[in-house]
């Protein structure tokens, strides 16, 4: 049985001239509007579309088999444990025996009055 | 069940075995991407994670060329085209075009490593070398090994071709091809996260 997908050309032009254009905006936006958080949430929002048309259309992972998914889905699944566990501790400035800015180590290195 | 009874042909005619229901190249290659995607993810969380406690790093990035990232990105992503193209080639059996698309994505991949040296060379000669803060440092990290990841797939790429041009192992054309996007698509996520977040 064939188990590949017949490559489409045409799709696939179609595909390579929407990232092309997507990625544009992205560039022209940075360069015209700045380098914002604004500007950056759209960019990044653009990227997520991106790598999904990228992924799903020139990966064609959209005709593989759900085990692919599976091995990327636990893959990024792992990655965001790391993410979400190292995340609040971002936030902290001092914990036990550290400290990030100079402000936190005085106050951490001050003596405790009993 | 016989191994006999999961032969299966794919459209470039090669007969393969497999119980996951794709050919077996194909599928250790998907198993390598997984590992990728671990060490590229765990490398640019680190670095997102750098950037939200450290907001002075913006001023850093500021020094990042954004024109050159945005022509490497093109560059990438059109090279991607070719892949697709030989990709198609390998399907009509046609190994002398899918070997001239891949080389023209070799062309494109050298193309990048050349304008990313030109970069790199500009960068360490105003002084942004890889010891000057950790922001660099991660610069240096992430680009690099996403740049030795391209010449991995030049290389790749330029063997794939050799046999191509015979007609012969047109499966690897798909394989290969794989992995290249997967490069392109770790850049996507590059050039936002260092040229455009400044």
């Amino acid at each position: 049985m064939a188990i590949d997908a017949k490559v489409d050309l045409k799709k696939a032009r179609m595909t390579w001239a929407m990232l092309v254009g997507t990625m544009t905006i992205s560039y022209l936006a940075a360069k015209f509007m700045g380098h914002g958080s604004t500007v950056s949430t759209v960019v990044f929002s653009i990227m997520v579309v991106q790598w999904l048309i990228l992924a799903s259309q020139f990966l064609h992972l959209n005709v593989e088999p759900k085990f692919v998914w599976g091995l990327w889905i636990s893959s990024v699944f792992f990655v965001a444990v790391l993410f979400i566990l190292s995340y609040f501790d971002v936030w902290n400035h001092q914990g036990i025996n550290w400290c990030r800015g100079a402000a936190d180590c005085v106050q951490l290195n001050e003596p405790k009055s009993f | 069940m016989s191994a006999l009874t999961n032969d299966m042909r794919t459209a470039t005619g090669v007969i393969t075995r497999s119980n996951t229901g794709i050919p077996s190249s194909r599928l250790a290659m998907w198993f390598l991407l997984g590992g990728e995607v671990l060490i590229f993810g765990g490398l640019l969380v680190s670095y997102m994670m750098g950037r939200l406690a450290h907001p002075e790093w913006a001023e850093e990035a500021h020094h990042t060329a954004t024109t050159i990232g945005f022509i490497n990105a093109i560059i990438l992503l059109t090279s991607d085209l070719f892949v697709v193209m030989a990709h198609a080639d390998a399907q009509r059996k046609d190994g002398a075009s899918a070997a001239k698309n891949i080389m023209i994505t070799v062309a494109l991949g050298l193309a990048f490593l050349v304008i990313k040296g030109f970069e790199y060379s500009h960068e360490i000669s105003a002084g942004l070398t890889i010891h000057k803060s950790v922001f660099w440092a991660y610069y240096y990290l992430i680009t690099g090994i996403h740049g030795s990841h391209i010449v991995v797939g030049i290389i790749a790429l330029t063997l794939v071709a050799r046999t191509a041009k015979r007609g012969e192992q047109l499966q690897r054309v798909e394989t290969a091809g794989i992995y290249w996007h997967f490069v392109d698509m770790v850049w996507l996520i590059v050039f936002p996260l260092l040229y455009i977040a400044k």
